[in-house]
Formats: C-alpha cells, sequence, structure tokens
C-alpha cells in the first residue's frame, strides 16, 4: 500500500509539471501544430525538419508534443518554415508559420499563422492533392484554393 | 484494492494530463487558442484594483468604434455630455462638469489633460481601430502606477503588430450624418520589428437642445494618426489628434450661447525601453492645444468668465488660446521571488502653461488679457513607490503599498504627500474568490481649477477608500458583488457666492453596491447583466443608479449582439428626469474576400439618457443626449 502510494505520488508529480508550466494559449499552440502534423503525415511520432524557425519555438514544440526534430530534410515526414524572403521548393509536405514565407512557397500545403487579430489556418487544396493528403473531415472548413491567400500576403 | 488504485491512477492521470491523448476538433483548438491568447491575459494587473476586461472579441462583437461606446457600460458612473459638450465620465449625483478624478492611458502612456486632467475633451469619442483591448480599473488610490494618484483609470492597449499581418480601411456612415473613415495598418517586419500605423477623420452629430431661444450644439469632427514601431525591446509611439467641436453650453449666464467653439490638438511621443530583468523606462513628451471661443449677447447675461466677471458689465465674446507642454519619465524595476513580487518605482513629470492670447469683449470694448490673467505656469509632481505582493500561501495573496509624492504648483512652495494602500486577493475555495482593497491617498486639483479656485490655492482633497469584491464561478456562470466607500475631505466645490473653486469644510460620504452576472454560453457568446446603486439620493444631479443586459455571440458568419444600458430617475434642480433604456442592436457579417459589413442601431426606444439644467438666469429644462439612429460600417480587411 505504502509503495502504491509513493507511485502516485511520484506519478501525480511528473503529471503536474506539464500543464502547469506554460502558458495555456501555448499549450493550445502546441496542440494544434502537434495535431496538424499528425494528421497530415499519418504518424504517431512525426520527425519534422524546421527551417527558418526560432529556437524558442523549436524547444517548445519539441518538450510539449510527440513531434521528433530532425536535422536533415530528407528523414523528415513534415516540415515547418517561417521567415522565408526567397523562393523556397517544398519537398515535403510544409506548413509556413508566416504570411511572408507562403508568399514564396509554391508548393506549401498550408499556412497557421495570425491575422486580423485571429489564429488562422488555411490548408490548399491543389497542394494537399500534389502529396496526397487525405485529411478527417473536420478540415473542410479549413481547405481553400491557393488563389484565396495568393496576392493577399 | 489494488485494481481500484489503478484505475485511480489512469483516471488521474487522464484528468491531470493535457497531452493531446483527449481528441477535440481542430477548429475546438483555434477557437480556445485565440481565447487563451487574448492579450488581456498578458496586461491584466490584478494588483491595481477591480478591473472589467473588454475583449478584443467583445470590442468586435459590439461593433464599438469610439471610447464612448465603452464608457456608457462603466458601472457606478455616469457618461454625459458636460457644459463645453464633452461626454464624460461622472461620479453618481455629481453635476456634469469637468472631472479630475480619473486617467486614461493608451499602453504606458497616460494622456488626460494637461490642464484638467480629465482625459474626456480629445478621447470621449477615440477611435479604437487601433485598440486590442481595454481594462477599466476601480483603482482608487493606486500606488504602482506612474501618474498623480485617481479614482479610476482606463488603459487602453494597442494591437499587436505580429497578430495582424494586415491593414484594414473602414468607412462608417450614420443616419444623422455622421461618418468616419479609417485605414489601420500593421504588420510584422521581421522576428525583432513592426509597425503599426493608423488615422481616421470622423464627424459626429449630436441632439441640439433649445435654450433661451437658442440650439446649442456639440457636434463634432476629429482626425487623428497613431504610429507605433518596436524594434527589439524598444517600442515608440507617436501620436496627432484634433477635435474641432461645438461649445455646447459653454460659459454662458444663460446656458445659450450665440456661439461657441472649442479647438483641441494633442500630440505626443513616447518611448517604452524594457531592459530585461523587469526593468521598465518610459518617456514622454506631450504637448497640447486648446483654443476656445464664445459669444453671448449682454441681454442674455453675457459670458461667466472666473474673475473677470461682473454682472453690470459682463464678457460678451471671449477668446483663449493655450499651450501645455508636459515632460515625464518613469522607472520601473520588479523583484520577484518564490513569496514575493516586489515593484519599486519613480517618476517625474514636469507641466509648463503658456497662454498665446487671452482676450475677451464687454461693454466698454476690448480687453487684452493675455499677461495679466491669472495662470499656473508650471506644475511639476515627483513620486517614488513601493509596492509587494506577499504570497501568504497558494490561496491568499497580500499587497501593500506606499507612495511618496512631492509636487509644487506655480507661485506656492512645494508639497509632500504620502499615499497608502493595503489588499487582499483570497481563493476561499476553486469557485469563490474574495478581493478587497483599502487605501488613503489624496486627489490634486488640476491646474484649471486652481486657476478658477477663490485663492488661486487648493489643498489636494483627502480620500479613504474601501472596495471589496467577491467572485463566484459555478458552471458556465459568474456572480459578482462589488461595495465601495469613499470618505473625502477636503472636498473642492464650486461656490456661487464667490464665483469660483473652494475647498469645503464639508466632509463627502459615498456608498456603492455593484452586482454583476456574466453566463458563458458557447465561445464568444455570453450574456451579462449588471445593476449598482449608490446611496447619493435622486436630488442630485445625475443618475444614482443604473445598469446594463448585454447579450453577444458568434455564429458562424455571422454575430450578434445587443445590450439596454439603464439609468435610475433622479430629480435635480426639482425637475423630474424619467429613467432611461438606450438599446442598442448590432449584426455583422463576413463576406468573401476579406469584406464585412455591420449594421447597428443606437438609442432604438429613443428613451436614451436625458440630462437636467438650471442657468444662473434660473431657467432650468431637461434635453435628450443621444438621436436614435442607425450605422452601417463597411470594412476591407487586406
Amino acid at each position: 500500500m505504502r509503495k502504491l502510494l509513493v507511485i502516485f505520488s511520484v506519478f501525480l508529480y511528473v503529471f503536474k509539471g506539464y500543464p502547469q508550466d506554460i502558458d495555456k494559449s501555448l499549450k493550445y499552440e502546441m496542440k494544434i501544430l502537434e495535431r496538424l502534423v499528425i494528421d497530415i503525415t499519418g504518424k504517431k511520432y512525426p520527425k519534422v525538419f524546421f527551417d527558418g524557425v526560432g529556437e524558442n519555438k523549436i524547444r517548445m514544440i519539441i518538450r510539449f508534443t510527440t513531434i521528433k526534430m530532425v536535422n536533415n530534410i530528407s528523414k523528415a515526414d513534415f516540415v515547418f518554415i517561417k521567415n522565408k524572403t526567397r523562393k523556397y521548393n517544398a519537398i515535403k509536405p510544409t506548413i509556413a508559420l508566416d504570411f511572408a514565407s507562403v508568399k514564396n512557397c509554391d508548393f506549401c500545403i498550408g499556412v497557421f499563422s495570425w491575422r486580423n487579430g485571429r489564429p488562422i489556418l488555411i490548408l490548399f487544396k491543389e497542394n494537399l492533392q500534389k502529396f496526397d493528403i487525405v485529411l478527417p473531415k473536420e478540415y473542410k472548413y479549413y481547405i481553400e484554393s491557393k488563389k484565396y491567400i495568393v496576392g493577399k500576403k | 484494492m489494488k485494481k481500484s488504485i489503478l484505475l485511480l491512477l489512469i483516471i488521474t492521470a487522464f484528468i491531470i494530463s493535457n497531452k493531446v491523448d483527449a481528441k477535440e476538433d481542430i477548429s475546438v483548438l483555434l477557437r480556445k487558442y485565440e481565447e487563451e491568447a487574448d492579450l488581456s491575459k498578458k496586461t491584466k494587473e490584478e494588483s491595481l484594483g477591480h478591473v472589467i476586461i473588454f475583449t478584443r472579441k467583445d470590442l468586435e462583437m459590439m461593433q464599438a468604434y469610439t471610447l464612448s461606446d465603452i464608457l456608457r457600460l462603466i458601472p457606478l458612473n455616469n457618461l454625459l455630455p458636460n457644459s463645453f459638450g464633452v461626454e464624460t465620465l461622472l461620479n453618481p449625483g455629481r453635476p456634469p462638469t469637468v472631472p479630475f478624478v480619473y486617467r486614461l492611458y493608451i499602453d504606458d502612456h497616460e494622456v488626460s489633460s494637461i490642464h484638467t486632467y480629465s482625459p474626456f475633451l480629445i478621447y470621449d469619442r477615440y477611435n479604437l481601430d487601433n485598440i486590442d483591448h481595454i481594462e477599466i480599473y476601480f483603482s482608487a488610490g493606486a500606488i504602482s502606477v506612474s501618474n498623480e494618484p485617481s479614482q479610476m483609470i482606463i488603459k487602453l492597449y494597442t494591437k499587436m503588430p505580429g497578430r495582424e499581418n494586415a491593414s484594414k480601411v473602414r468607412i462608417t456612415g450614420g443616419t444623422k450624418k455622421s461618418y468616419t473613415l479609417s485605414f489601420f495598418s500593421a504588420n510584422k517586419i521581421n522576428d525583432y520589428s513592426c509597425y503599426l500605423i493608423t488615422f481616421s477623420k470622423s464627424s459626429f452629430k449630436f441632439p441640439k437642445p433649445s435654450i433661451n431661444g437658442h440650439r446649442i450644439n456639440r457636434n463634432q469632427t476629429r482626425k487623428n494618426l497613431f504610429l507605433k514601431y518596436r524594434y527589439f525591446d524598444t517600442f515608440l509611439e507617436f501620436s496627432i489628434q484634433d477635435v474641432k467641436r461645438g461649445g455646447f453650453m459653454g460659459r454662458s449666464v444663460d446656458y445659450s450661447p450665440d456661439f461657441s467653439s472649442t479647438y483641441s490638438l494633442d500630440t505626443y511621443v513616447v518611448i517604452t525601453q524594457n531592459f530585461g530583468n523587469d526593468l521598465k523606462l518610459v518617456a514622454s513628451y506631450d504637448y497640447q492645444k486648446r483654443k476656445y471661443k464664445e459669444q453671448n449677447s449682454f441681454s442674455d447675461g453675457g459670458i461667466f468668465v472666473p474673475s473677470i466677471y461682473n454682472f453690470f458689465n459682463p464678457p460678451t465674446f471671449y477668446f483663449e488660446d493655450l499651450n501645455f507642454h508636459k515632460l515625464a519619465v518613469s522607472l520601473e524595476k520588479k523583484l520577484n521571488t518564490e513569496k514575493n513580487n516586489l515593484l519599486l518605482g519613480t517618476f517625474l513629470r514636469y507641466y509648463i502653461q503658456d497662454i498665446a492670447r487671452k482676450f475677451y469683449v464687454d461693454q466698454t470694448g476690448g480687453h487684452d488679457i493675455t499677461d495679466t490673467a491669472f495662470r499656473v505656469k508650471n506644475f511639476y509632481i515627483g513620486s517614488f513607490y513601493v509596492e509587494d505582493s506577499f504570497n501568504i500561501n497558494e490561496k491568499n495573496l497580500l499587497i501593500a503599498g506606499i507612495k511618496y509624492d512631492k509636487y509644487k504648483f506655480y507661485g506656492q512652495k512645494s508639497k509632500n504627500k504620502i499615499n497608502t494602500r493595503v489588499g487582499l486577493i483570497s481563493f476561499l475555495n476553486h469557485s469563490l474568490m474574495i478581493k478587497t482593497f483599502l487605501s488613503h491617498y489624496y486627489v490634486l486639483p488640476s491646474m484649471i481649477i486652481v486657476e478658477s479656485s477663490k485663492d488661486k490655492k487648493l489643498n489636494p482633497m483627502s480620500s479613504t477608500v474601501f472596495t471589496g469584491e467577491a467572485k463566484y464561478n459555478f458552471g458556465k456562470n459568474e456572480v459578482r458583488f462589488f461595495y465601495e466607500y469613499y470618505r473625502v475631505k477636503n472636498l473642492i466645490l464650486f461656490d456661487r457666492t464667490s464665483g469660483g473653486f473652494i475647498n469645503s469644510s464639508t466632509h463627502g460620504n459615498f456608498h456603492g453596491y455593484g452586482f454583476f452576472f456574466k453566463r458563458k454560453i458557447g465561445n464568444f457568446t455570453n450574456v451579462q447583466f449588471n445593476y449598482w446603486i449608490t446611496d447619493v439620493g435622486k436630488k442630485k444631479y445625475t443618475p444614482e443608479r443604473g445598469g446594463y443586459v448585454r447579450w453577444g455571440g458568434e455564429f458562424g458568419r455571422f454575430n450578434f449582439y445587443s445590450e439596454i444600458v439603464y439609468r435610475g430617475s433622479y430629480k435635480p434642480y426639482g425637475l423630474k428626469v424619467k429613467e432611461s433604456y438606450n438599446l442598442k442592436l448590432a449584426m455583422g457579417i463576413d463576406l468573401p474576400s476579406d469584406w464585412h459589413l455591420k449594421l447597428t442601431g443606437e438609442n432604438l426606444l429613443n428613451r436614451g439618457e436625458k440630462e437636467a439644467y438650471l442657468n444662473m438666469l434660473g431657467e432650468r429644462g431637461t434635453f435628450s443626449v443621444y438621436d436614435r439612429k442607425i450605422i452601417l460600417t463597411v470594412e476591407k480587411v487586406f
């Protein structure tokens, strides 16, 4: 019985650390990124390559999601890009984390960023098809033609 | 036994773990993210006082385009035009004059008038296109602020460019020929710099009551430009705006000038530097210009200008052109330990007044009093303050602060004052929170009040204030009770006999009670109810009670909002003013390609606020403050 209580206490301690440590909004941001990658790749522990994404954000993603970081794009299942001011060739399913990057990325499958004061997720129909990605029905409100975003930002 | 403990472990893990195991719809996650990422959650300062927040979502849903759309909802206060036609917050019962107990901030900069301390002359209809959210603090005697002690602090936080990445054009037109043209743009340039710019032009029309055979007007036209630029941890803000408005009753003896107008211009530049380690420096320069012109015939009693008014030969034309400068610097340092959050701060403010021209005409001719009129040429205040928030335990927080002020009005000796405040925030359980503050502080008279005083000298009003609130959450509901008690010594009042302000020997006692109920129906959908009452009695100049019912929500591409603002009946000057119910309905639709169409109806019952007057000739009456009108807005985001 005493052992169980010890295990129970350790258990509580370990889990307690996670959600309380971070800002709730950050927690939801991590959840969204994780959900996106899992649903797009179909893998529970997807390997992701980060290009141009800030170190802090990468650290958060690695710490609070099941995403694994890889340093070589060829080993990645998925790519996140940010701050791309020149043409970017997406050879793997790629999501941009800002509007400037998506403008320079013809084959990005979408963008997740803030616009007009609210978080925006847009996935591009044409590029999802290019990578043979079929998403659950819940994403249907977020799938648009790329024409929607090109020329705006 | 073991099985049941194992089951307990699994259930506990499930509950306390926030990993993505419980699959939530992506749209639910996005909504929760937006809700939790609301900037007010980061800027709110519980230790400052009792706070009411209007989030970005609230402002959008309410179609609140100007500050007065928000001010009218503030409990335990009235919003009415004062004698100069400026929509002004007033304590219940107080006559519609120029208050000096409210402070308005835009980000880290206090923008209240240098001359009067009232922010409303410029900001009553301030365009909110650059504002993310608004925090209203019932913060009597708050210590941790870089301004003269006050009763209420209104904080406007500008939008974060990194969350905008867009430009917006807004055109608003109303049935009474009011309009606004507004442009807004904010973008992140790179990871360490961003900008925000907004400019607008508006015209607002109001009812023109007829007093003593003349129609008086307070219509206003305003322009504003606001710029914000961030470079690493340095923020630079620049603002310029001007307002031209009808002078309304002005200073005319019969409250009905033949002509009156006010021109006000405010501009400022502020630099905020965050040094890391919770050290912040704010430095600013403000320039404010006021031009006032009024004409009233001798037969109507002329114009009442303190110190030059003569019953037998009153001024019939009055003109003043005043310039004000304010230099302010503040430094704050936070020291956080496990048990204590200690705030150390200091600020220095220096005000200068130049009279460009002061002139009047009476029966004997024109008189230029630019050099002879008494004015407070300068004023300074320096302050040191310390506030500690001590975590007694996980559920109880004790706040204690002390502030030492040294100030000097031109022509007077410098004086020292000490302000103190203690507070307790206690979570009795998960549902019930209690927050109380006891403050002792001094409210300084403004420059204009000193200039208009009988002896050109006034003592500050000494205030002792107790405020308390109890907040109870159950399910999706939140109930809040609020209580405030003010005891004010040396009340500064206008003395009709001497024709100037004096320190009254009477003490003021004031009790206020508020009840709030909020029910969250869904994400960004809720209903709210408020009722407040005070003990000032009905025979005062403004209502003693009020409240509101508000409801709003988002439904796909549509959003709806409705509010009824209530103010109780009152009996000023022996008149009976009926209770008012100002109904607003708003509807918005998001169209393809980021077009947005919005429709608002204001004062739809035509039973909005009424105000009473009694002029110096003994004539009295009431008038409606707002018209019934329909407003159409088109927005394009690109």
